[in-house]
């Protein structure tokens, strides 16, 4: 597996996490309703377009850490090389 | 892989046997910074919607370390800010703009001032291994006092420094660059710069 894929994967992966923590919300709205709650629950998020973003790349950054010697302390990685795309 | 797998070996069996974090059995003295594995950022906010990190690639520390009384150790950090990493993606720019980042009266000024330093004035130990270090911090030619929050990891004892020990820190703090006067883009860049130090403090040789 290519790391962009592993990368999109796992974007994919915490993305579809976060939409089933969501899941209790009614299951039948209509579009109208669900812009107005969603609008009511985020005021921050009501004048932002809806749509396909890619990643602005200048401004991105991506580390790994894991515990080093026994976790006495962490030792990063940034990925240099990757995409993203948000629907 | 067969050599893999016996480095791993002699690094499990070299592991300290009690459970880190540890201050039992460590050495007090010098500690020079373990360059090789250290890492220093500084993040800002960038547009006030996210953070803009960025890798020092030069810097040092020394460490009087005191496992007994730890409040009574003694840091001294020296950072070129002439050294960045960005990951800025177009490797035909990435050179530019570090040198701008690094150089620019906007950004760090390293052309007038070439160096940051902190140095320790005291050390508050306020939880078993935690604590706060504050010091003076030099930069942009302007010293005030900073205060980290300082986390202690424990000690290490990988065969290939004898019996040196190895111990671990993270630390964080935030600054307020215009206190050291610089204002420049105010709309796009935060006047908070959060810095964090996450590394290993190799006991000096005698």
């Amino acid at each position: 597996m290519k790391l962009k894929t592993l990368i999109v994967s796992s974007a994919g992966a915490i993305a579809l996490a976060a939409c089933g923590s969501a899941s209790d919300a009614p299951a039948e709205t209509s579009d109208a309703e669900t812009t107005s709650a969603e609008a009511e629950l985020h005021p921050m998020l009501a004048e932002v377009a809806a749509g396909t973003y890619s990643l602005e790349k200048n401004h991105a950054f991506m580390t790994v850490k894991v515990g080093h010697n026994g976790g006495i302390t962490q030792y990063r990685i940034s990925f240099t090389d990757y995409d993203g795309n948000l629907d | 892989m067969r050599k893999l797998v016996l480095a791993a070996g002699l690094m499990a069996a070299t592991l300290p046997a009690h459970a880190n974090p540890t201050l039992e059995g460590v050495a007090s003295g010098l500690y020079e910074l373990e360059k090789t594995h250290a890492f220093l950022t500084w993040t800002v906010k960038h547009n006030g919607i996210s953070g803009y990190t960025v890798n020092f690639t030069d810097f040092d520390a020394d460490l009087v370390f005191d496992a007994e009384t730890p409040a009574n150790s003694q840091l001294s950090v020296s950072i070129n800010p002439g050294a960045l990493n960005t990951n800025y993606p177009d490797p035909a720019k990435k050179v530019d703009w570090e040198t701008e980042l690094s150089t620019d009266p906007r950004f760090l000024n390293g052309s007038e001032f070439p160096a940051i330093s902190f140095n320790s004035t005291s050390v508050e130990q306020t939880g078993e291994f935690s604590g706060t270090v504050t010091g003076d911090l030099t930069f942009l030619g302007v010293t005030k006092p900073v205060t980290l929050d300082v986390s202690y990891g424990g000690v290490a004892n990988p065969p290939w420094f004898g019996q040196r020990d190895v111990i671990g820190f993270t630390a964080s703090t935030t600054v307020t660059r215009s206190e050291f006067g610089n204002t420049s883009m105010a709309g796009i860049i935060s006047d908070e710069v959060v810095v964090e130090f996450s590394g290993e403090f190799l006991q000096a040789e005698e």
